[in-house]
């Protein structure tokens, strides 16, 4: 008997079915897994960002007992090919690139792998590591992308014949009309700097291969291990059924763990090497120097205004610092493409798109991939004009904005916006913040000479990517659409399970698949058990699309689940329907009980479990025997409508959402202080409030330290100098102020429980922060084009300031 | 290679004795030897606070202490701050509150939220920012776990209290 009805539970702040074992401490993360003769790898590192590799000398660490191997890159590389990712892009440049995850003949970047050592121990595969001579040439680092760009620039790879691995100038409506009839045309230099979300468990692998099967099993904690099984399997040479990837709790990922098949496949090979299970888990150190970073991007962007502040056109130069590989790449500097003008009506834009090899750790997904930077470039544009123009930078918002009566809105790129009110959500956020009390404060203390800013930023952020993206990377590619997959069981006893193919990695993805399952089998979510993680051989088949990355949960896995529970419920239906001897249309689904319409007559989910599974002698011919649902669900969108053009809808939800920052420069330090924040964001139909809000929470803590705390440098020589947690400043609960958020529920047009897809927020988190303090420092007339809030400078420029 | 030690560490309640070597960090002897993987490793610094302890009674960090300085020494781990299988206040309040997300900082977080509050039964907020500042969490911003501490402080009393 189910201890609930279903009803409104899709809406419900449902508590986490995942809290209970995370509370306790029995969460089963990767480390916390022991297998029998099972082996430690650690990884030998390049100190140099660029450097020939002239010799490895290994014989001391196999001198050290307890030591079992030593595997060096170019033995690595006589095994497996190189990793297919490259092959996506159809530049010749891009074509000559050879990833094997690990340095051969040259290491490309500081931190990359040059030897992986295997060992009885973890204590004796470090000590071990520091007995590996290597013996390096060391070459000049390639580390300003524009300087890489130059024909005569050092490659960063043997056998390029450049390190720009793609351009490409993508232009829309009438440019030249848009900026000659302009009053006012603003240009900017903006370089959004390296960053990294740098979950609190770093990459994690076990890997053991079963000669006798020839099966590969892989417990780590990918975020997309449909895509890895599938890129590890090419290269280690066998067939993607034979390689088992298993997830289950997972500690954060926001885009980093998309990243990590090059390790999974080396850890893969050193367990058919060795003939033993081998563990490999990653050291923050290792993970700030060579997991994957965010895109570093540099601007030269230019706005034309009227007068009164409508916007007519942008042009961009977009320089995107790939790092040393391509990994996801080009995906974040091309994932402007989805949602090209943001909220705002404006129709005429070019973008020159430049992706350059530099020798840094190679950039990938982060959460709000390539999207954030994007809004960076769109909202310090428009908020520069807006001091020009002298308007409030609230005003000049509300006049570019896409009007919710001219929705659904076809962008110029051919995104089909899916419903909205951006007006309504930027008049909220600012009630929420009191916008205007804060503006008369700040005048007052302006008087004082306090220096107050207040930063708005309204963002956009694309979910549910059409795989038509791909076909503007490699020409001719008949890629596009996105799916998920779910499957819904009921045994003989009545027990419900289901399995989706996503990595939850905090996203409380238990608790929401069983709130939809419960709300259409008019049951608890507690009476639903779903499989805590993700397991190839066991869980929904989804291809090599399973896992979660940008957001595709609350789009395509809604999808499949909500679809998997209408097939089921139709099931059960027929099932007791025959029981009850009437026909189906006489029954409808109650607490979990089929029931004859207007009568008390009907059976449970134990009846009609046993009689599906146990009885199945008595069954007619056109009853499927058991309880088993399946579903794949496919997303509407269609292939690129004009590949040449770079023209097409390449994502299927428009989430969108506003955030204002007010800020105080002390003149004295440079440091910058939150005094409020807000944000508002507008992911459709929340499934679970509660989980909504938390998610907008993490995503503020990190946009919102990138602009203050966070950055990853590197000096002259290309060596990172931020790679602990001492100088890689993630705040603390001290350095963050209280967050005040609110969720705006604009149904989603195009999906089936209206939901959009949340939590990467755009950036409006991050751009609310720096417009805050350019807005603080305008009446000293400094003008700030960096992503990042440095004390240093801004204390620089301060002392420099003539209106001082 | 220096010669073994003999440690015999107390951990919730349970006394565990092996033959180590003198560099094993009392974490590795947690997690691996004790079985108790609730502790989680998330930084070579001392900055991350993912490995938070109590020794006996005092939070510390146990990727920054041997285990053989914890020698006859009692230790709380998160696996012993529930008690038959019921949650503890802090714990509850971390649930009702949507204080985790991915939950790997979680059990740190805990023990430093026990912490606290065994010292400051009323903290203010500025007081439960500063008192969990040696644990990061990169999921939620940590507006829910300050939520969380506060309102289990409110409900006041056993909250604070050490398991024993
Ligand atoms: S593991 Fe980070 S402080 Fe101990
Ligand atoms: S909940 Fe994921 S790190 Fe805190």
């Amino acid at each position: 008997m189910s201890t609930g009805t279903g009803k409104g539970v899709i809406g419900q702040a449902v508590k986490r079915k995942e809290d209970k074992r995370l509370l306790i401490g029995k969460g089963i993360f990767v480390d916390d897994i022991v297998l029998p003769e099972m082996l430690f790898a650690s990884f030998v590192r390049s100190p140099y960002a660029h450097a020939r590799i002239k010799g490895i000398d290994a014989s001391g660490a196999m001198k050290l007992p307890g030591v079992v191997s030593v595997v060096t890159g170019e033995e690595f590389a006589s095994f497996i090919k190189p990793l297919e990712a490259h092959s996506l892009l159809d530049t010749s440049a891009a074509e000559s690139l050879k990833d094997y995850g690990i340095a051969v003949k040259k290491a490309i970047y500081h931190g990359e792998p040059v030897a992986a050592v295997v060992a009885v121990d973890k204590y004796v595969a470090k000590d071990a590591i520091g007995l590996v001579e290597v013996n390096y040439d060391p070459l000049h680092p390639v580390l300003d992308p524009e300087e890489s760009m130059d024909d005569k620039a050092v490659r960063v790879q043997d056998g390029t014949p450049s390190n720009v691995v793609w351009h490409r100038i993508f232009s829309y409506g009438d440019l030249d009309k848009a900026f000659s009839g302009a009053d006012l045309v603003v240009k900017s230099r903006l370089y959004f700097h390296r960053v990294m979300t740098a979950p609190l468990e770093p990459y994690a692998v076990i890997a053991s291969f079963d000669k006798g099967g020839g099966i590969l099993t892989i417990n780590s904690n990918s975020s997309h291990p449909g895509r890895d099984a599938f890129l590890i399997a090419r290269s280690l040479n066998m067939s993607p059924n034979k390689v088992r990837m298993i997830c289950q709790d997972n500690g954060g990922s926001f885009g980093n763990k998309n990243n990590m098949y090059p390790y999974i496949m080396l850890v893969g090979y050193l367990a058919m090497k060795t003939g033993r299970p081998v563990k490999w888990i990653m050291e923050r150190n290792e993970h700030l120097l060579a997991s994957s970073h965010g895109n570093e991007m540099i601007y030269y962007g230019e706005m034309a205004f009227k007068n009164d502040g409508t916007i007519l056109g942008m042009k961009a130069r977009m320089i995107a610092d790939e790092g040393s590989e391509l990994r996801s790449e080009p995906r974040g500097a091309t994932n402007w493409i989805r949602q090209l003008t943001s909220v705002y009506r404006f129709r005429n834009i070019q973008m020159d798109i430049n992706c350059v090899l530099t020798n840094k750790c190679p950039t990938a997904s982060m959460r709000s991939y390539g999207k954030q930077q994007h809004s960076f470039l769109i909202e310090s544009l428009i908020e520069k004009a807006a001091r020009q123009l002298t308007m409030d930078p609230a005003k000049i918002r509300f006049k570019n904005f896409i009007l919710p009566k001219e929705m659904p809105y076809k962008n110029p790129t051919g995104g089909v916006y899916d419903g909205g009110d951006y007006p309504t959500c930027l008049k909220r956020t600012l009630k929420m913040v009191g916008y205007e009390a804060w503006r008369e404060r700040q005048r007052k203390l302006r008087e004082e000479g306090k220096l107050i800013g207040i930063g708005i930023s309204v963002a956009m952020e694309a979910y549910g990517g059409n795989k038509s993206q791909m076909a503007l990377w490699r020409k001719g590619l008949k890629s596009s659409g996105d799916t998920g997959s779910a499957m819904i069981k009921i045994d003989a006893e009545g027990h419900v399970s289901a399995s989706v193919d996503s990595m939850s990695m905090g996203h409380s993805h238990e608790t929401t698949t069983a709130q939809i399952i419960a709300e259409i089998l008019t049951l608890s979510p507690d009476d639903i058990d779903v499989f805590p993680g993700f397991d190839s051989w066991i869980t929904a088949y989804g291809e090599r699309g399973s896992g979660s990355y940008g957001s595709r949960f609350g789009i395509v896995h809604h999808g499949a689940i909500l679809g998997a529970a209408q097939k089921m419920r139709e099931k059960i239906l027929r099932h007791g329907a025959f029981m009850l001897g009437i026909p189906v249309k006489k029954v409808d689904l109650v607490q979990g009980r089929v029931r004859v319409k207007g009568t008390k007559k009907s059976v449970g989910l134990k009846e009609v479990g046993f009689n599906a599974w146990m009885n199945t002698g008595v069954l007619p011919k056109n009853l499927e025997a058991g309880l088993v649902a399946h579903h794949v669900y496919n997303a509407p969108l269609k292939p690129l409508e004009a590949p040449e053009l770079g023209r097409g809808n390449f994502s299927l939800t428009y989430s969108y959402g506003a955030a204002v920052a007010v800020v105080e420069i002390d003149r004295e330090t440079g440091m910058t202080s939150l005094l409020k924040f807000v944000c508002l964001e507008d992911p459709g139909k929340c499934i679970n409030p509660m989980v909504c809000e938390g998610q907008v929470h993490g995503q503020i803590g990190h946009q919102m330290s990138a602009a203050l705390f966070e950055r990853l440098i590197y000096d002259e020589d290309g060596r990172l100098l931020t790679s602990t947690f001492k100088d890689y400043l993630a705040p603390t609960a001290a350095d963050l102020p209280k967050l005040e958020t609110a969720i705006m529920e604009t149904p989603a047009l195009f999906t089936p429980l209206g939901t959009r897809g949340m939590a990467e927020g755009g950036g409006a988190p991050l751009v609310a922060v720096v417009n805050a303090v350019r807005d603080a420092l305008s009446p000293l007339g400094i003008e700030l084009e960096n992503s990042y809030i440095e004390p240093e400078d801004i204390l620089k420029r301060i002392r420099g300031s003539s209106h001082r | 290679m220096p010669d073994r030690k003999r440690v015999e560490i107390k951990i919730n309640g349970e006394s565990y004795s092996a033959e180590v070597e003198p560099r094993l960090l009392l974490v590795d002897f947690l997690r691996g030897i004790a079985r108790l993987t609730g502790t989680h490793v998330g930084c070579d610094s001392s900055n991350c606070g993912a490995c938070t302890v109590m020794m006996d009674g005092v939070t510390v960090k146990s990727c920054t202490l041997f285990a053989v300085q914890a020698n006859g020494r009692e230790i709380l781990t998160i696996e012993g701050v529930a008690k038959d299988g019921d949650l503890h206040p802090i714990q509850q309040s971390f649930r009702d509150h949507h204080a985790l997300q991915c939950g790997y900082c979680t059990p740190g977080m805990v023990l430093s939220a026990l912490f606290l509050l065994s010292k400051k039964p009323n903290p203010t907020e500025r007081e439960v920012r500063l008192g969990v500042s040696g644990n990061l969490c990169r999921c939620t911003g940590y507006q829910n776990i300050v939520d969380a501490i506060l309102a289990a402080a409110k409900r006041g009393g056993q909250v604070g209290r050490r398991p024993t």
